[in-house]
């Protein structure tokens, strides 16, 4: 029996060379210096949670600014970790340290070297017949904003939220070492479209500037269009996170008593996220969000926003977005646009006549088509009559399903148009043009009446001067089909007055959407509501609106008007 | 939210158009069938008879609302006549109103099952007009106004202008002989005209939103123009009924109206069966009365049982309105139910009115005496 030989036991470092003790070592104190790092870190967030603690920040402020700029730079640092856009300048201004903290972008740098730096940095600040020395100055923010900085908008700030809220807009915000309070000086300078002509609202004669999507540029051009002073602005922040600037407009002698404080009540109840744009906004303000008839007018022109202004109404522009709301708002505002005062007012009056006539063609045209066809044959023409009836014989289906057929063809067409490039949309019209015009009544699927109906409609609905009423018309046209479908005619007429019954209930911050278009109390408004006087005439404002002056020139307190 | 809407009163004007729009409803096409059969050639005189009569009734309720200037018949009515007798009279005056509305339900689903459908049974078509009309009554009353307002100037346009067309077959000889008229029965068709007036009581519940703007002889003077619109249109169409269709032709016909517009032909034109465009602008003119009607229920109901809102009562009458209306197909019955209907609004127009306004002098009287 031989030997068992045992193998020989070796250290596993000689096998795993990272086993080994010295490597264990190594790794070891790394570690340590980590724990030890991580501790003064911890050590660090203590520190500044128990500064945070120490001040008394009220309950909606993060903290509360203290002499020290260091502390402050540190509390700052906290709240806006993680921005790497946010830019933190430090530079020393006659011996006291000082810091500039401003959104990278957002906020004009060459404005702020210019402003703020130079003047702090260089010893050739202005001199004041009161001061000797600019260290002496540094000893309020305000002597520093009256006699050093060279910006045209400064704002001492006390609150830590205002100060952030400043930053986050674009301006920049000064800390000095010494003094517990900030400066906020307005350099905000973003990429951002400049003005161009309204996209909707073009008019042949007449300025055609529209709003971009600043909403200070927007108040601007109304602005440029006024010296009035009784034209207020009142700045809100809507968004619970976005915090998005929203500007309140009205003249203070002509709106209705109580508009302002309702406009602000219900644009205070707006508890949402983020604003993007006025869309939603609109949806706080109306009564009926359920309502397919828009009750707030939106425009892209400054000249409409004042226009309405001096009628006693209001307006918001909200940041972001390139149109204004106006309110209130009634079916007359809507179907009147800027053309009709450069043209002349016996054409004006015919035009409004038609787009009138063109409403009610867009909701009852295709109703009324179908109720006739299907049930009253008899109303027609004889002769009308058998050609409309040799039309239908080629047709397979019932009048009430060629005509939803075409609505929904003529829907998609729209609807494609609207989202395709606008190079394709031509093309996409064109494609449209043929086959509904042509194939599909070729194919024996559609009556070419019917062609001639829906094409009226179609039509008649693109003549409305506001989309969103255009649109409204569209929606309401399915169920004056369906009601045409079942009861003919008197299905058509019992539509038309349930329509009229709800924009008669409508009521846009107290105004009857439809009402006050045939109201005996106020008659004289029809001067510029279903006819349009000539300007001579136009002497009083409109009564349904309620604004406290009726004489259009001049006012109470004895200022011109518009 | 504020109350930014500063329209909680109505002009004279206002009410009287609310009267006027109230008043014509559907019985132009039903009535005067009925009148003609009882005044014959003087059926015009009766109508000028009504007018006078039912305007008089009008000033004495004006009388009586401007006595009681912030109240309307139904708070003020109990405080006249006792709780018990209060309630008989309240209930009276809404009976008045639901009567009317049924007999024009019923009315409105004949014609339009004659004329327009028909294969479709008189239900479907009471059912539809009873939603619009529900639909309407359950808004406030300043949406109602304006709706009278849109209604008055749009629906009455069309409908006086299609009506019009059928002077094209007018033939004046077919009036006479103008005289000798009987008296009796030109007076006692006065009285039937209620039929076509009534809707005027709503001034009773109208009366506080207005009281304000005027004084009582404006009001008289404004209504009474409104009153006159309403004789010259009654007038209108039965004298354009008898000078195409005869008395005697007219006595035989369910709806002479309606005959006498079927039979215009318009010339060169391409417009044909113009019964349909007159029952297309008669449905709005019915629509208007009935939803105001409806609405005046709702409010008695309201106003007597002291709650806040009308609308609950509205959709609490909806279903009694359809039920009865539908029951009204028979045309007996349908007549004695407007003949039952005419007595009580002359009753209620000819005596409870009176009686309200000596009876309110009396009290009145009584306070300053006691004060004295």
């Amino acid at each position: 029996m031989g030997k068992v030989k045992c193998r020989k036991i070796m250290k596993l470092s000689a096998d795993m060379p990272e086993a080994s003790f010295d490597q264990a070592k190594k790794k070891l104190t790394e570690l340590q210096k980590l724990t030890t790092k991580s501790a003064k870190l911890g050590e660090d967030i203590g520190q500044i949670i128990a500064q945070m603690r120490q001040v008394a920040a009220p309950s909606n402020e993060p903290f509360i600014f203290t002499s020290k700029l260091a502390e402050n730079e540190k509390l700052m640092r906290v709240v806006l970790r993680d921005c790497g856009d946010i830019e933190f300048r430090a530079f020393d201004a006659e011996g006291h340290k000082a810091l500039l903290i401003y959104l990278e972008g957002m906020a004009d740098s060459e404005h702020l070297e210019r402003s703020v730096l130079k003047p702090l940095m260089s010893q050739t600040a202005p001199t004041n017949a009161n001061t000797t020395k600019l260290s002496n100055l540094f000893t309020d923010m305000k002597v520093v904003a009256e006699h050093i900085l060279g910006a045209a908008s400064v704002t001492v700030l006390t609150k830590a939220s205002a100060a952030i809220d400043a930053v986050m807009t674009g301006n920049a915000i000064l800390l000095i070492d010494g003094l517990n309070d900030v400066l906020s000086i307005a350099v905000v300078k973003y990429t951002k479209r400049n003005i161009s002509e309204p996209n909707n609202e073009y008019v042949l004669q007449g300025p055609n500037e529209a709003f971009n999507e600043t909403m200070t540029d927007n108040i601007v051009l109304i602005r440029r269009r006024t010296r009035d002073t009784n034209l207020k602005v009142r700045i809100l922040q809507l968004g619970e996170r976005t915090k998005t600037s929203t500007a309140v407009l009205y003249i203070a002698n002509l709106v209705k008593p109580g508009l302002v404080e309702e406009v602000e009540r219900r644009l205070g109840l707006i508890k949402i996220d983020k604003i993007l744009s006025s869309a939603p906004i609109e949806e706080f303000l109306v009564d009926h969000p359920w309502s397919p008839y828009p009750q707030t007018q939106t425009t892209e022109r400054p000249d409409k926003v004042l226009a309405a202004l001096y009628e006693g109404r209001m307006s918001i522009i909200v940041d972001g977005t390139p149109v204004a709301i106006i309110v209130p708002c009634t079916y007359n505002v809507l179907m009147q646009t800027s053309d009709d005062y450069t043209i002349q007012p016996v054409v004006a009056i015919l035009v409004r006549l038609t787009r009138n006539i063109a409403a009610f063609l867009a909701i009852y045209l295709p109703a009324i088509y179908v109720a006739v066809v299907s049930y009253h044959p008899g109303m027609l023409p004889t002769t009308m009559a058998i050609s409309v009836a040799e039309l239908r014989a080629r047709t397979p289906f019932p009048s009430f399903l060629e005509a939803i057929m075409m609505e929904v063809l003529l829907e998609l067409f729209q609807e494609a148009i609207v989202r395709l490039p606008q190079k394709l949309a031509g093309a996409a019209s064109m494609i449209g043009a043929f086959i509904i015009g042509t194939t599909v009544v070729q194919a024996g699927l559609i009556n070419p009446l019917l062609v001639v109906v829906i094409a009226t409609t179609a039509i008649a609905s693109y003549s409305m001067p506001s989309y969103t009423f255009s649109m409204a018309l569209r929606w309401t046209r399915v169920p004056m089909l369906i009601l045409a479908s079942i009861l003919g005619l008197y299905g058509v007429i019992l539509g038309v007055l349930a329509v009229t019954i709800h924009l008669c209930s409508l009521r846009s911050f107290g105004e009857s959407y439809l009402g006050g278009m045939i109201n005996f109390d106020s008659l004289a408004d029809w001067k510029d509501s279903m006819a349009r006087l000539p300007t001579t005439l136009l002497k009083t404002r409109p009564k349904e609106f309620g604004a406290q002056d009726q004489t259009r020139v001049g006012d109470s307190d004895g200022q011109s008007g518009s | 939210m504020a109350n930014l809407e500063a329209k909680s009163y109505m002009s004279t004007w206002q009410l009287a158009i609310v009267i006027f729009v109230t008043c014509v409803g559907a019985q132009v096409m039903l009535t005067p069938r009925s009148l003609i059969t009882k005044a014959e050639h003087g059926a015009g005189l009766s109508v000028i008879v009504g007018g006078v009569l039912f305007y008089s009734a009008v000033c004495m309720m004006l009388k009586l609302a401007k006595e009681y200037p912030d109240e309307t018949f139904v708070e003020y009515a109990p405080r006249l006549f006792g709780k018990a007798g209060g309630s008989i009279v309240v209930f009276l005056f809404n009976l008045l109103f639901f009567f009317q509305v049924i007999q024009i339900f019923s009315g409105v689903g004949k014609i339009i099952t004659f004329y327009m459908f028909d294969q479709t049974p008189p239900e479907v078509v009471i059912l539809a007009l009873l939603v619009v009309c529900a639909y309407c009554a359950l808004q406030d009353w300043g949406t109602i106004l304006r709706l009278q307002q849109f209604m008055f100037l749009i629906a009455y346009s069309i409908l006086i202008m299609v009506w019009m067309s059928s002077i094209l077959n007018f033939q004046p000889e077919n009036l006479l002989p103008l005289w000798p008229v009987n008296i009796k029965a030109v007076i006692s068709s006065g009285f039937s005209t209620w039929n076509m007036y009534s809707g005027y009581e709503c001034v009773l519940l109208l009366m506080p939103l207005v009281y304000r703007q005027a004084s009582l002889n404006s009001l008289i003077a404004i209504i009474g123009g409104s009153f006159g619109c309403l004789t010259i249109i009654f007038l209108m169409i039965t004298v354009i009924i008898i000078g195409v269709l005869t008395v005697e032709a007219a006595k035989n016909l369910l709806y002479p109206a309606l005959i006498v517009i079927r039979s215009v032909e318009l010339p060169g034109t391409f417009i044909e069966r113009l019964e349909n465009y007159l029952l297309l602008a008669w449905i709005p003119v019915v629509f208007d009365t009935l939803a105001a009607m409806m609405y005046f229920m709702g409010e008695i109901c309201m106003r007597y049982w002291r709650h806040a809102d009308h609308r609950p009562w509205v959709l609490f009458l909806l279903p009694i309105i359809y039920i009865s209306s539908v029951f009204l197909d028979n045309q007996q019955l349908y007549d004695r139910v407007s003949m039952f209907t005419t007595w009580i609004g002359l009753l209620f127009s000819f005596g409870v009115i009176p009686a309200s306004l000596v009876l309110s002098w009396r009290q009145k009287r009584k306070a300053g005496t006691s004060c004295d």
